[in-house]
């Protein structure tokens, strides 16, 4: 139960959504979108979130689409983790989305939700990331769209206000090869999942034109992909166990030690995975 | 004894339709007009003086009615030991102990003014282990040598030390033991604190009458001590007490002790007696109610080079948290079965109750049997190990049978041990031991097997009760009325599966009572220990022999014939001779009615009782004595599979043989056995709370700790061996917490074989493996 009174909006339009943002915020509202609501309530339950203000999104079309335009995959921010699962349009977000939590919340959890969530892990946006993903962002005024690496450092750098309207994939990305691996503290989680819990590792691997795209989860305290990783797992030269010990060197902070795992343990496990990443992906071309 | 109608037969509970319907109602589904909320105020620290309690802002709350603090109950409480205030006085002795309540018209206000109680700390030294405890890092308790107890025979305490209680075992002659010993191996084990975890978080509502009468609505597995307890604390006539109790929904030992029933009746006093709720939410029953205790234990175990145990030195450290409760009888049943299930001549045991800056314990599933026989079979496998012998044929040689004594004393027969050995012949077969330990498969993965034998008595009180009252309705059908509680474990339905054999009638025609209700249901001590089906069960067939007796009076003039010649069944009293002459239950239970108007006989109402008996408790130098009637034997396996280059690994089957003595109800009893495994599984294989270095809990809701989910569970085989215990309703034994004792242990075993490293703790995680691996390597 959430011990304390706020009000509930639910705009039809993205703008009137950005505008209501600004107009509640001078209110000292403290708004904040809802989409799924699981980390709201969740996190107001215990105090470690307090908005007075919340507008939900669920109600902007924009928000809601889930198709092929043209070249391009276009999912709303507002579709939830299970609908992008069920869809499958883009197999690899399905793996990474579809081990997020349990099969119920993914049924409240949206993406837009997961990109910008609290919690370190974020999986669905290793799919995203690896995928050169593009981002709409409604702001006050504006729409713009705009890569999702030139504004994901470690979290979704938005202004104030400014809300994530949907998430678009070249759709001959969608069909790549892939790897994606999940481990948490309990072993491993298959897709379709069979165990829940936080990432120790969480993985996203994409083959495209001879690269590996490599993203991560549960190593650092956010997730990540790198270039100089990349460049090193691609390399057709170098013998595996050189790649293992660079790689692990490009790391963009030290590795993270918490319940789920030691930085050693986490170590390890990414070494076995690069491993394996590297052994999957050779030779293997377009799925489509 | 040959059944044929209700025992043995697979019946469905007789709550299931509203359960699976979402019709059944618990406790906190109970709502009245005028009802209070309440919400607790707990500690931030693990350990730590109260400097002040600043409750201004929260009584500035508008519907805050009161904020409740230790000084309105200053005294200590506990089953065994008095040593907790219900609300912290002037220190706090673990992260979550409660503080205050707050009281008010509705639970938002309640919680939103909880928020602003300030609390004052000035924080003292952490106690975060066993180790810390027994160096006396800090005293938890200085005044340990002034707490009260009621029993004299069970706590020897040792003032000045954070141990509250040392049990001894001293059986043989350990010099002779070791002399005879070829072979001794040393073992070590650790293991964590963890939760109960039931679906329904602890709660409960009070109530005072105008009249001074208390009703107190809750969620618990003890109700009649529920009502002793109010009473001794409160100084209340027993009278002057109701306790009512719907469907439980889930306990496993975490809702046999009074907590929060003593803390809404201080609520409610402090609100001129209106009824006040209090439900804990799920991070404060993990850190504010008892959970189950962690355990250190070093065996000592020896033996000849023909694999015959001769000797055992057992040392055992129960980490009870910062407070007894149960912790101090735990540890006693932990000394009193030391050995495990083996024949064992000469005994050296030594158990100790340690206070730490934990979360106290309680109850839990298995009353301790699950970690002390942790460090039993461990040391069983390295024996095993050492002497080159099958670890099941090790087991075998000195499986304990009639004839053995018990560390105790207790000179065993086949009704109070059962059959062991044939346990471990099943379970040889069900688990395929002998295709090998340890098979190395395909793509560095092996599969490996591990067992444990178990074994477990009751400890209840040596003067425990347990009482039935049938009543009858005018059509001929039945009620039945006990005192246990149905937590999930289907007990009502077998207490009417024994009624309805004994009664030789349709069990659809016997209705039990679901609800347990202090003021007219008759005492049964409380519903744990696997017991209830022993003591009420006999306590039914007492009520049912009361009824028969009863029905054949009045058939008797009815037909015209003596008592004796007559037979109760299908709904009938018949004669024996000649089935065809019977009268029917429906024209006789309320009385007999002549043609003419004039009647007999009156309302038929039968009543049960049982008692414990022989049970003595244990001498304080040599733990002599008997805690309870018998014993539950089985034996358990797990399967894994684990990878050899990351130390992932999958439990791939899960095995039980328990001599069940009877199997009342097939499924029912395959259903509670599995429920018990699963439970040690996860044990084993995840669970434990965990603590920073301050002593507050890290890990307290479910987003952080783990249970096996429903699609981790590995394939079940469970099965039984019947050696009746003569004593007991049809020969049956209790086994409702049995499923679980061995499991941790098992899959030690097979972790174990498989990575080809000693692991002795949990939880056995691959990392921990892995880290246990590059130890060894290293």
């Amino acid at each position: 139960m959430i011990p304390f009174n706020f009000e509930y909006y639910k705009p039809a339009t993205a703008r009137e959504a950005v505008d209501l943002f600004h107009t509640l915020q001078t209110r000292d509202k403290n708004p904040m979108y809802y989409g799924g609501g699981t980390e709201i309530i969740s996190f107001s339950r215990l105090y470690q979130l307090y908005p007075k203000a919340v507008i939900d999104i669920k109600g902007i079309p924009e928000c809601n689409v889930l198709e092929f335009q043209n070249d391009r995959l276009v999912i709303g921010a507002a579709k939830t983790l299970t609908q992008l699962q069920e869809s499958n349009l883009f197999p690899l977000l399905s793996w990474c989305a579809g081990r997020v939590a349990d099969h119920t919340i993914r049924n409240k959890i949206t993406l837009g939700g997961n990109i910008c969530s609290r919690l370190p892990y974020r999986e669905a946006v290793l799919a995203l990331l690896v995928a050169d993903c593009e981002v709409v962002i409604q702001r006050k005024g504006e729409t713009r769209t705009e890569p999702l690496e030139s504004i994901f450092n470690q979290s979704l750098h938005l202004d104030t206000g400014d809300l994530l309207l949907q998430v678009t994939v070249n759709k001959s990305h969608t069909c790549l090869p892939f790897f994606s691996t999940k481990r948490t503290a309990n072993g491993d989680v298959n897709y379709p999942q069979d165990r829940i819990g936080y990432p120790v590792l969480s993985t996203a691997f994409m083959k495209n034109s001879g690269r590996i795209h490599a993203a991560f989860s549960g190593l650092c305290p956010f997730p990540f992909r790198s270039h100089e990783l990349e460049e090193v797992l691609s390399d057709q030269e170098m013998a595996t166990e050189l790649k293992l010990a660079k790689a692990v060197s490009y790391l963009p902070a030290p590795i993270l030690t918490d319940i789920d795992g030691t930085a050693a343990y986490r170590e390890f496990v990414l070494r076995n995975t690069l491993a394996r990443a590297v052994e999957q992906l050779e030779g293997v071309n377009c799925i489509c | 004894m040959e059944t044929t109608l209700a025992v043995g037969k697979s019946i469905p509970k007789k709550e299931s339709w509203d359960k699976v319907t979402g019709a059944a109602k618990y406790n906190t589904d109970f709502n009245e007009p005028g009802l209070l909320h309440a919400w607790l105020v707990t500690s931030l620290y693990s350990h730590a003086i109260i400097k002040s309690i600043d409750k201004t802002k929260a009584l500035e709350i508008p519907g805050v009615l009161s904020v409740v603090t230790g000084d309105s109950m200053p005294r200590l409480t506990g089953p065994v030991l008095e040593d907790r205030p219900p609300l912290a006085i002037g220190r706090v002795r673990y992260f979550g102990e409660p503080i205050a309540i707050v009281v008010a018209d509705s639970l938002t206000r309640a919680k939103e003014a909880a928020g602003l109680v300030y609390v004052e700390y000035q924080p003292l030294p952490t106690v975060n282990s066993v180790k810390e405890a027994l160096e006396e890092k800090s005293l938890l308790h200085e005044q340990l040598a002034t707490y009260r107890h009621q029993k004299a025979n069970e706590i020897f305490s040792l003032p000045g030390t954070n141990i509250a209680n040392h049990i001894k075992i001293r059986k043989g002659n350990m010099t002779r033991g070791w002399a005879e010993s070829e072979v001794v191996v040393d073992s070590v084990v650790k293991l964590p604190q963890s939760v109960h975890a039931a679906m329904e978080p602890r709660n409960a509502r009070a109530e005072i009458k105008p009249d001074g009468k208390v009703i107190i609505h809750t969620s618990t597995q003890g109700p009649y001590d529920v009502k002793k307890d109010l009473s001794y604390y409160f100084n209340l006539e027993e009278s002057k007490i109701v306790v009512l109790v719907p469907l439980v929904g889930g306990g496993f030992g975490g809702k046999t002790t009074s907590q929060l029933e003593i803390l809404t009746l201080l609520a409610s006093k402090a609100v001129h007696g209106r009824p006040v709720k209090l439900v804990e939410s799920r991070e404060q029953d993990f850190t504010s109610s008892p959970g189950h205790l962690g355990l250190e234990a070093r065996v000592k175990l020896g033996a000849t080079r023909e694999g015959l145990l001769k000797a055992i030195e057992i040392t055992c450290f129960v980490n009870t948290g910062a407070y007894t409760d149960s912790g101090t009888k735990m540890t006693r049943a932990m000394a009193a079965d030391c050995t495990g299930p083996y024949n064992i001549e000469h005994v050296h045991g030594d158990a100790y109750c340690v206070y730490t800056n934990h979360t106290y314990v309680t109850a839990f599933r298995s009353f301790g049997r699950l970690s002390h026989t942790f460090a039993i079979e461990r040391a069983m496998d390295k024996l095993a190990f050492a002497l080159g012998i099958d670890p099941l044929e090790l087991r075998l040689k000195n499986a304990i049978k009639p004839g053995h004594f018990t560390p105790t004393a207790v000179r065993l027969n086949s009704s109070n041990i059962g059959n062991l050995s044939a346990c471990l012949e099943r379970l040889k077969k069900l688990i395929n031991w002998n295709e090998g330990i340890r098979i190395v498969t395909a793509h560095n993965k092996v599969r490996a097997k591990g067992i444990s034998c178990l074994w477990k008595t009751s400890s209840s009180p040596p003067n425990a009760t347990a009482g039935a009252i049938i009543t009858f309705n005018r059509d001929g059908t039945l009620n039945l009325n006990v005192g246990a509680v149905e937590i999930g474990m289907g007990i009502k339905t077998a207490l009417a599966q024994i009624l309805s054999e004994k009664l030789q009638m349709d069990i659809n025609k016997i209705n039990v009572v679901m609800e347990v209700n202090t003021e007219t249901s008759p005492k049964h001590w409380k519903t744990v220990a696997s017991m209830t089906g022993f003591m009420v069960g006999n306590a039914v067939l007492d009520a049912a022999e009361d009824v028969i007796k009863q029905l054949c009076r009045t058939a008797a003039v009815v037909l015209r014939c003596p008592p004796e010649v007559l037979q109760v069944g299908g709904g009938r009293v018949f004669m024996k001779a000649d089935p065809d002459i019977f009268v029917e239950f429906k024209n006789i239970v309320c009385g007999y009615e002549y043609p003419d108007g004039s009647s007999i006989g009156g309302e038929i109402i039968g009543r049960g009782n049982f008692i414990m008996h022989h049970l003595l408790p244990m001498d304080p130098e040599t733990g002599r004595g008997r805690l309870g009637p018998a014993w539950a034997v089985g034996a358990q396996a797990v399967e894994v599979e684990l990878d050899m280059l990351d130390y992932n690994y999958k439990i791939l089957k899960a095995a039980t043989v328990i001599d069940a003595g009877k199997v009342l109800n097939p499924k029912n009893a395959r259903g509670v056995t599995m429920g018990g495994m699963c439970m040690g599984l996860g044990y084993g294989c995840r669970e434990a709370n965990l603590y920073d270095s301050g002593g507050v809990r890290i890990n307290p809701q479910f987003r952080t700790y783990h249970l096996i989910r429903f699609g981790e569970n590995p394939e079940y085989l469970v099965d039984f061996v019947e050696t009746p215990q003569v004593d007991a309703p049809y020969g049956m034994r209790g086994i409702g917490e049995h499923g679980i004792i061995g499991m941790p242990a098992a899959l030690a075993n097979a972790l174990s074989a498989a990575a080809q490293v000693n692991l002795d703790f949990t939880p056995l995680t691959p990392e921990a493996i892995w880290q246990a691996k590059k130890e060894v390597m290293s």
